[in-house]
């Protein structure tokens, strides 16, 4: 079926535009080959899952995948201070988190294409921080599952929810995620991929509804990372597909900023 | 063939199999990231990153799924990525009274092609569907499905901007017409 005269302009155009790069073809290969060599250098492959991606647990990593993890997931520098369980319990530990982090941080982001600026308030939950835009969102605490919600919801009942859940599994990233993939696969879409943005761990990614064709369609996204502790923590977001660029994008910013505070064996870590 | 190869590969590694996936889709995927990311340096960084993706993380693929969307949505996180590390200042709206491309503009279209630099001046919600659809032969349901968005946002995006494009070249070549 032949293209519309104008589009096959803009086609041919924009072939044209990029025929320049497309000297690299053989370079990008050699680096690539070279990456794959030295990844498989730096961690022997197993022979029955040579091909499978590797555990996120921290300890298991290559030499590269964690420093990757140190610097992307939390601060750059790790910093271990010790803590007496007798005689400075939750609110040393608390106190001890306020002075690594700043209590507010102003933070610029491009919302559907709008610049926005808002001042975010440091929000402290068991084993982490994240900052949160508190004229937008609050922080509900239930059961173990932390969920920051629309601090006004939408009287009209036609907008699906929109909110953030954090909670923690006591099996490592990969279990946590292969389970969550299992449980939704009853939506039209799901997938699920290891990520270094906006945290390195697995993204499990599902689209329910008519699987993209509606406005309001459930965006439900999960994020599985190694809590340091042999167990994993669980970020839900979820939203609808209009909002992708808008909520979709707000919580992936706030992800960036979530940063691991261990409190175990008698230690305190900010990773 | 695609799916036989990466039945293989996620059996067993070989860089000759690697080379074959890279190789049917290095193409498209090259010219997609040199037209968002605007520069063949940065096109070449991106590629290679999505590969190595694609390397990572073959073992979670699920193969009952087409592979095409599977990479494209890698590739286009890529790009997204490249473009939110680099702040690349867009207009965030295209202004209908935008003045034309000025004679320092046309070196450039010179360089590659009128329709590539016009392309260019869209602002991104506008010009990575184009791309995509038009350099890439991406369906508009999977461009949605990698911009999360409905997919008549999408056509109402790929209308619009086609439809301004076609305006800035008559325009530009009337004014080219008249004494440029």
């Amino acid at each position: 079926m032949g293209r519309d005269p104008w589009d096959q302009e803009i086609a041919d155009g924009l072939k044209k535009g990029t025929d320049d790069a497309m000297r690299h073809k053989d370079e990008i290969w050699m680096a690539i080959k070279e990456r794959i060599h030295n990844e498989q250098a730096q961690q022997p492959a197993e022979p029955e899952t040579r091909f499978a991606p590797r555990e996120s647990k921290g300890r298991r990593r290559s030499g590269r995948r964690a420093a990757g993890w140190i610097a992307g997931t939390a601060a750059a520098a790790a910093i271990v201070l010790t803590v007496s369980f007798q005689t400075a319990p939750v609110q040393a530990f608390i106190d001890q988190v306020k002075e690594w982090f700043a209590p507010q941080k102003t933070v610029e982001q491009e919302l559907e294409g709008m610049p926005e600026t808002s001042v975010d308030q440091l929000h402290e939950g068991a084993d982490y921080v994240i900052y949160m835009d508190e004229s937008r969102f609050k922080m509900v605490r239930e059961s173990g599952v932390d969920r920051i919600e629309l601090k006004e919801k939408p009287t009209d009942d036609r907008y699906p929810e929109v909110f953030m859940e954090i909670s923690q599994e006591g099996i490592d990233p990969k279990s946590a995620a292969e389970q969550l993939q299992k449980e939704l696969q009853t939506y039209p879409k799901v997938e699920a991929n290891l990520v270094d943005e906006p945290i390195q761990g697995w993204e499990v990614r599902a689209v329910g509804g008519t699987g993209g064709k509606e406005w309001d369609d459930p965006v439900i996204r999960y994020y599985v990372f190694d809590n340091g502790q042999g167990g994993s923590f669980v970020v839900k977001q979820q939203y609808f597909l209009e909002a992708s660029e808008g909520f979709g994008a707000r919580f992936h910013n706030m992800m960036k900023e979530f940063h691991i505070t261990s409190h175990h064996n008698g230690e305190t870590t900010k990773e | 063939m695609v799916h036989d190869l990466i039945q293989r590969l996620k059996t067993e590694y070989s860089d000759e199999l690697f080379e074959q996936l890279y190789r049917l889709y290095a193409d498209r995927a090259i010219r997609t990231a040199a037209a968002v990311t605007g520069s063949s340096a940065s096109a070449a960084d991106v590629v290679q990153e999505t590969f190595i993706r694609v390397y990572r993380n073959l073992g979670s693929y699920d193969m009952s799924r087409p592979f095409e969307p599977w990479f494209n949505r890698i590739l286009y996180n890529e790009c997204n990525r490249y473009l939110k590390k680099h702040a690349k200042m867009v207009p965030s709206e295209i202004s209908e009274e935008r003045d034309l491309p000025s004679e320092s503009d046309t070196y450039e279209f010179e360089r590659h092609g009128e329709v590539y630099e016009l392309v260019q001046r869209l602002d991104d919600p506008h010009r990575i569907p184009v791309i995509l659809k038009y350099l890439n032969d991406v369906a508009e349901k999977d461009i949605a499905d990698m911009m999360e968005l409905n997919v008549n946002t999408v056509k109402s995006r790929l209308f619009k901007a086609r439809k301004k494009l076609k305006e800035w070249m008559l325009q530009n070549r009337g004014g080219n017409q008249h004494g440029t």
